[in-house]
């Protein structure tokens, strides 16, 4: 009997670790960049990062180096503004960083590995310093075309992936100062402006969380999203408001530096702010 | 005296079962993290095709065409806003001749899930800021128009559409 309860249990055992393990990330067949955002300590000056081909075809792979940073336009999207040759009033780590490889082939299922060495300037005052790291994948193979007498077309795809690249001398700090902050609630979306300026020597990396309350207190709806504050913006938020009734509600708003994405150990800690604005749905 | 029964409440068999689920509970919490920092991924899932065309007659694929439209899957942290930016060509080129080619402000269509049918139209000239599926997946298609002139010269006519994508919140 204890034989047979023996291995009747293992087998339940290992369903259940299976059952968990169908819930871990599946990875997709792409070229494949990890991480998604690069800190240099100027003690070391040195990063890297790992390409992986998982696609089924050789893709031929190119690093580069540009100086940007997230901006928002006039109606509060965001989007990132690169500058081909940024002046000195701009603090550019872009012309001082090389990438080795700087182009890779990769075959199906290879990796490789890509490091980042930093030469800044000897004078180099203390604060964090900026670049975008582009990373441009392509089908090694051309496209096929042969001539004919007819006109034949034939259109490929290029990828490009943007990560944020920082680079910390001395002492960083950062914060964020909150100018402005509006809500409404439009048909089933709250609109939510925020005019934010950044503090101290350092891009504010942070997230805002929204939590909609009811008269009671109660919670009806939490949403998050990351924010990057390099200089300023004035980001307009459309959170769904779908299914929540008529009626009037509070909405806290909570700007941090806590993210799950960027290692703790990167963190900048701010102080958190909070705010809260009554809102009217429906 | 004291061990005894505790050792008794756990034997081989038990703790083995409890080696297996602690080991997957590690899997998925660093799966977990993996997912939390999981980096941005564009792929190309499908070329725009026109095949061939005839000189004098433009030939236009609809993004709801699901064999011609091209299609791009993005994936990444569930929920994340990311923006994605499409360069277009303005034309194709064989050898020493250039075709046109056109990309209307309903060229390019967007869905969470991987349904043609249920796609919201954008411009694709236009810089698109939206967020990925709570399973951090996002599916892009394009339709566009060539407008070869009369005096068209045969040849294979190619370009390249880039695809950039970037978290908007790094």
């Amino acid at each position: 009997m204890r034989l047979l309860q023996k291995y009747l249990c293992l087998p339940r055992s290992l369903f259940l670790a299976t059952a968990i393990l169908a819930v871990s990330p599946l990875v997709t067949k792409a070229v494949l960049v990890s991480p998604h955002a690069l800190f240099i300590d100027h003690h070391t000056r040195t990063a890297q990062f790992t390409l992986a081909n998982s696609s089924e075809q050789a893709e031929e792979v190119e690093i580069a180096l540009r100086f940007g940073f997230p901006e928002t336009d006039s109606l509060g999207n965001p989007y990132v503004k690169l500058i081909e040759d940024p002046g000195a009033e701009f603090p550019s780590a872009a012309d001082w960083i090389r990438a080795f490889p700087r182009r890779v082939r990769l075959d199906p299922g290879q990796r490789q590995v890509v490091r980042f060495l930093a030469t800044p300037p000897e004078d180099l005052e203390d604060r964090e310093y900026w670049s975008r790291v582009i990373v441009t994948s392509r089908r090694s193979e051309p496209l096929r075309a042969t001539a004919d007498t007819a006109v034949r077309i034939g259109l490929t795809f290029e990828m490009r992936t943007i990560l944020a690249l920082m680079y910390r001398k001395g002492r960083v700090h950062t914060g964020v100062e909150l100018h402005d902050l509006r809500a409404a609630a439009t048909d089933d979306t709250l609109e939510v402006w925020l005019a934010l300026k950044r503090e101290g020597n350092a891009a504010f990396l942070g997230s805002a969380r929204f939590t909609l309350l009811d008269g009671s207190g109660n919670t009806v709806r939490h949403w998050q999203t990351a924010l990057a504050v390099y200089y300023s913006l004035n980001r307009r938020l459309r959170l769904p408001l779908d299914q929540v009734q008529a009626g009037r509600y509070r909405l806290h708003v909570e700007l941090s530096t806590a993210r799950e994405d960027i290692p703790a150990t990167r963190v900048l800690p701010t102080p958190t702010i909070d705010r809260t604005l009554e809102i009217d749905v429906g | 005296m004291s061990t005894a029964p505790a050792l008794r409440l756990y034997p081989r068999r038990q703790l083995r079962q409890w080696f297996i689920v602690a080991a997957a509970i590690v899997c998925t919490v660093t799966g977990a993290r993996q997912l939390a920092s999981q980096p941005i991924r564009p792929r190309g899932l499908q070329d725009l095709q026109f095949g061939n065309v005839l000189p004098g007659f433009p030939t236009a694929v609809s993004r709801l065409d699901a064999v011609n439209a091209g299609k791009f899957g993005i994936r990444g942290v569930n929920n994340a806003e990311v923006q994605v930016d499409l360069t277009l060509p303005a034309s194709l080129v064989s050898g020493g001749s250039n075709l046109t080619v056109q990309f209307g402000p309903a060229d390019g269509g967007y869905a969470l899930r991987d349904r043609i049918n249920e796609s919201l139209p954008f411009d694709p000239t236009v810089p698109l800021v939206t967020n990925l599926s709570n399973r951090g997946r996002l599916f892009i298609w394009l339709g566009g128009t060539v407008v070869p002139t009369p005096v068209q010269a045969p040849g294979a006519y190619s370009g390249t559409i880039v695809l950039t994508a970037a978290y908007t919140g790094n």
